[in-house]
């Protein structure tokens, strides 16, 4: 279970509406005062003082409950574009009712509370933070605020993009190449070993390394690659177009991952990341998308003279098949 | 797409709304109507069809409406709609078979009316819009009593319509957001969670509402400290009433207070004074004897309402014989008015006076004298009967009993005098005729060591303004107030006694000897009776006028400014005060309470200590309870309980150190049941107890059933 920080560097509190009884009040008031000023009625003064009391306490009690609410956000490892992905939210605070949400749709709830949002990313990447609404205009229900508040990950979620599946290519029958000859598993009895690397969700628990393990203090598993399996080499190059470009190019890629992966491909995605480019085979749909949704602008990682199968470049232009 | 759109929300703001289904805020509703309701009734002594109306009427409608929210009923708002109708029909009839002067009387119809559509609205109230209107026509339903309110029980119905409208407000906000899809509440791994958010919310309703009505008390007192105090002078008919139409004997003073009701035309005798009431004042009659010791308590009187502090003038007196003062020329005549309004002109001894005006209501509180007090000079009488008297001094009587409940008005018109007015005026003519100054200036025999000392004192004087305050400095300086002073001796001169040989009295005493040390020095001046302004009440802004504040003063003669009060036995300004803010009246009131709260204090200091004791008792057997085990509450602490119970019967008391699947494991042994049911039912109490998961519902039956049968062994 991640754990989760809350931290405040951007809030905004300002006035959200007015709700109709609150405007009947303000004319019972001064109804009432203009009637004390030709009665001469005490009560009635005490009357007035107490209806503008009230208004005085639904304009400022909302903001300062808002005020005090703490907010803590939780999300999934792995999220998808478009796809719900449900936040885990905890409010403490003033017990009081209120409105919450992330954007525009908002929930009712009692503070404290420790809830799902819903929630849909709209962009891919790393969610590194998301700005909750709280709305309330407790207690009396009068004159309501709106206070947002920036809420950052702990553990950032990341959000692949949407798989796009259009124009992917079928993918290449398994060549047999003096590197890859096309023998089966079962022809040799065992899968051809490549190396180690960390251990990644989905991996198969058969394959973890424990010499290289306990060498190294992390988890890592074996890279074996069954020669009769074909292989796809997927680079990503987003380093021309436009935005919108750039993520259609991703999702295209990420399409393709998807159908190699379904078609029993052995995938190797290209990409080029925070640290630099990088080229690192696919196992999983989840290693996919994390790998696809920190994919960054930069150039794709150089292949090896003998690229181990297909390669395809996907890139905001077009894809390119060497 | 724009009209669609436009169209859309006047639908959503004018449509059918939502029929309302929460309970609590439909009854919080009701008690604020029946609160205000309640309230208006009680200040208008309606009758019990109202009240059968407000408290059958109204709560019936709630029902029914409630039971019926979600029909349309287009037959029963036109039924409504007619009714209401009739009802301001009703109404209109009324008002028109009253005289425009006596609108005052519109009282009792107008709140008729206003039960009456409360009670018609209350019939077809489906939606929390309606539920809110009729909170809003409560807020109009107190607007109403408060105007008619005069004591201190009002704050009892203003604070409990307060709670409850504050609670529907926070009711109706909680319906609301109700209607919006909830926050799906992540069930925690701890037991009895959804129990636990249950509690929460409605502590968070009870906090909220307390935390609201506190800041609601702070501000609302902070706003009231602000306000400018209420004037009376704008109003367009003036209050005049009387429940009894009890005729008196022609310009007679009647004054029940002083036992017996006196004969009318002339003063209470001894006999009567002995066994008269406790509050009268004796002041209040044709004669007043300076012998008499009479000591008026605490008994409200009347209630003022008065823009201004004034004093509540109720008679003159012009003659002295040493010791009684008489009013000589007590032949009245008869003022008559108009539909109850009547034009007051001055007295023959009085001069024109200011242009300010001062309205003035009294509200008389018990039956008293049929003196009609006023501020100096009245003008006109908003009174109940079309006749009054006024005397050769300009005062006035009534021709019948004023007795409970009676109210009239005066429009007194009123000069804001000055010290240089007061000095200038000795150059001008007396302007009092030759009989006014014969009248005021007139004395019998009196100790020549009394004229001395008037005339030792004012010797430096110049002006009779300088020579009233150096006899009133003397008088400050040289002799003291007292109640408790001995019976006048038998031939003894009040004043003369005072002056020389006792030195204490009280306001006869006092006002008696500045009167004739300014007559010895042949300035017109008269002994005046009448009332203190009594204290303000900060909440009612009526002036509390009680019988201890019956008093005696002085007035002098200025030429061309006319007669002007002078009160020796205190510090009194010349004119009224002027309009301030209300909270000035709420620390008045707050330092003359705080003596009654004092008395309290050891009542509230054993009350305070009694919730302390309370409270550190509780939050001891909190802390123990939590030391000796987070288990002690919840399904399994009660299991675990049971079971403890059950093995001190079998023999088998739980030590300390035993865990609870040996303690279980234990019992078990000693029992038929097979070992499989044993690990299951410790399984089940581990699991409640520590476990990431809670036990389902059938786990937890299931394991009741064999701890149930472990207790059941012996």
């Amino acid at each position: 279970m991640p754990g989760v920080e809350r931290r405040s560097a951007h809030r905004t509190l300002r006035p959200a509406g007015v709700s109709p009884p609150a405007l009947w009040l303000l004319v019972l008031a001064a109804g009432a005062f203009a009637i004390a000023g030709t009665t001469g009625a005490g009560w009635l003064l005490v009357l007035v003082a107490g209806l503008v009391g009230v208004a005085v306490t639904a304009v400022l009690l909302p903001p300062v409950l808002l005020h005090r609410v703490q907010v803590e956000v939780q999300g999934p490892r792995d999220a998808r574009v478009g796809d719900p992905c449900p936040l885990t939210i905890t409010l403490t605070g003033p017990s009081i009712v209120a409105l919450v949400g992330v954007r525009s749709e908002l929930r009712s709830t009692t503070l404290p509370i420790r809830g799902l949002i819903p929630f849909v990313p709209p962009v891919r990447g790393r969610l590194e933070e998301v700005d909750v609404v709280l709305e309330s205009a407790a207690p009396l229900g009068l004159v309501s605020w709106r206070r947002v508040v920036r809420a950052a990950f702990a553990v950032p979620p990341l959000v692949a993009p949407h798989p796009v599946f259009d124009s992917v290519p079928p993918t290449p029958a398994a060549p047999a190449t003096e590197d890859a000859p096309a023998r089966g598993p079962e022809a040799r009895g065992h899968q051809l070993q490549r190396g180690v690397r960390e251990y990644e969700a989905g991996d198969p628990p058969r394959l973890i390394h424990w010499p290289a393990t306990a060498h190294t203090g992390g988890l890592m598993v074996r890279e074996v690659e069954a020669p009769g399996i074909p292989t796809q080499v997927i680079l990503v190059d987003l380093r021309r177009g436009t935005s919108a470009e750039i993520e259609h190019a991703v999702s295209r890629a990420f399409g393709l991952v998807l159908t190699a992966l379904d078609a029993g491909a052995c995938v190797h995605l290209g990409t080029f990341e925070t640290e630099g480019p990088r080229l690192r085979r696919i196992t999983t749909r989840i290693g996919a998308g994390r790998r696809l949704a920190v994919a960054a602008s930069g150039p794709p990682p150089s292949l090896p003279v003998t690229a181990p199968g297909t390669v395809v470049v996907v890139s905001p232009q077009s894809d390119i098949r060497p | 797409m724009t009209q669609s759109g436009s169209f859309a929300r006047l639908r959503r703001r004018f449509g059918t709304p939502r029929p309302e289904g929460s309970l609590p805020f439909r009854a919080t509703v009701l008690a604020a109507i029946l609160v205000a309701a309640t309230a208006v009734l009680r200040e208008v002594g309606a009758g019990p069809r109202l009240w059968m109306v407000v408290w059958l009427g109204i709560p019936a409608g709630f029902v029914w409406s409630h039971r019926r929210r979600f029909e349309r009923n287009l037959w029963l708002k036109a039924l409504l709609a007619l009714a209401v109708l009739v009802a301001f029909a009703n109404f209109l009839r009324i008002v028109s078979e009253i005289a425009v002067s006596g609108a005052a009387q519109l009282q009792l119809p107008l709140a008729e009316l206003f039960v009456w559509v409360q009670f018609l609205h209350s019939l077809d109230v489906p939606s929390r819009r309606d539920l809110l209107f009729s909170l809003s026509s409560s807020a109009a339903l107190m607007i109403v009593a408060a105007v008619l309110a005069m004591s201190m029980q009002f704050g009892v119905f203003l604070a409990v319509w307060g709670v409850a409208a504050l609670a529907s407000l926070g009711l109706a906000y909680r319906s609301r957001l109700a209607e919006t899809p909830g926050l799906d509440r992540v069930v925690e791994d701890e037991n009895g969670q959804r129990d636990v958010a249950a509690r929460t919310a409605v502590l968070s309703f009870g906090r909220s509402t307390a935390l609201a009505a506190v800041v609601v008390a702070c501000a609302a007192t902070f706003v009231f400290a602000l306000l400018p105090r209420t004037q009376a002078t704008t109003a367009f008919s003036f209050p005049a009433a009387l429940r009894d139409m009890v005729r008196l004997p022609g310009g007679g003073l009647a004054n029940p207070t002083l036992g017996g009701g006196g004969e009318s035309g002339r003063g209470p005798t001894q006999a009567e004074l002995e066994g008269r009431a406790a509050f009268g004042y004796f002041g209040f009659a044709t004669e007043m004897d300076t012998a008499l010791r009479g000591r008026p308590d605490d008994t409200l009187v009347m209630r003022v309402r008065s823009s201004e502090a004034a004093f509540w003038r109720g008679q003159t007196f012009d003659t002295w014989d040493g010791r009684r003062w008489t009013v000589t020329r007590d032949r009245p005549d008869v003022l008559a008015g108009r539909d109850e309004v009547i034009d007051v002109p001055l007295g023959p001894y009085d001069t024109s006076y200011g242009t300010r005006r001062l309205v003035q209501t009294y509200h008389v509180e018990v039956p008293g004298p049929n003196i009609i007090f006023a501020a100096y000079a009245p003008e006109r009488l908003y009174f109940p009967d079309n006749a009054v008297f006024q005397l050769p001094d300009g005062s006035l009587r009534a021709g019948v009993e004023l007795g409970t409940d009676a109210v009239y008005t005066v429009v007194s018109t009123r000069h804001d005098v000055t010290v240089e007015m007061l000095r200038a005026s000795d150059s001008l003519p007396l302007g009092i005729g030759a009989a006014g100054e014969e009248l005021y200036t007139r004395l019998p025999e009196i100790p020549a060591r009394v004229r001395d000392l008037a005339a030792d004192v004012t010797a430096t004087a110049p002006t009779t303004y300088d020579k009233v305050m150096a006899l009133q400095r003397w008088l400050a300086e040289n002799t003291t107030y007292s109640l408790d002073i001995p019976p006048l001796p038998e031939g003894a001169d009040t004043v003369d006694h005072f002056l020389f040989v006792e030195k204490r009295g009280f306001c006869e005493q006092i006002g008696s000897s500045l009167v004739v040390m300014l007559r010895s020095l042949g300035i017109p001046a008269r002994l005046t009776v009448g009332y203190l302004p009594g204290d303000r009440n900060p909440f009612s802004g009526m002036f509390e006028v009680r019988a201890r504040d019956a008093h005696a003063w002085a007035e002098v003669w200025f030429p061309g400014v006319g007669w002007q009060g002078f009160d020796p036995t205190a510090e009194v300004p010349l004119a009224g005060e002027g309009p301030g803010l209300a909270g000035t009246d709420l620390v008045a009131w707050a330092g003359a309470a705080i003596p009654g709260l004092v008395r309290l204090l050891p009542g509230a200091a054993v009350l305070l200590a009694f919730v302390f004791v309370a409270w550190g008792a509780r939050a001891l057997v909190r802390d123990v309870r939590r030391r000796h085990g987070l288990r002690r509450s919840g399904w399994a602490a009660r299991e675990i309980g049971r079971l403890e119970r059950a093995g001190r019967r079998m023999g088998r008391i739980r030590g300390p150190t035993d865990t609870t699947p040996e303690f279980v494991a234990d019992l078990g042994a000693r029992t038929d049941l097979p070992a499989e049911e044993i690990e299951r039912l410790s399984a089940t109490l581990e699991a409640a107890s520590f476990g990431p998961t809670p036990p389902s519902e059938a786990e937890r039956e299931r394991a009741e059933v064999i701890a149930a049968t472990i207790g059941r062994q012996r």
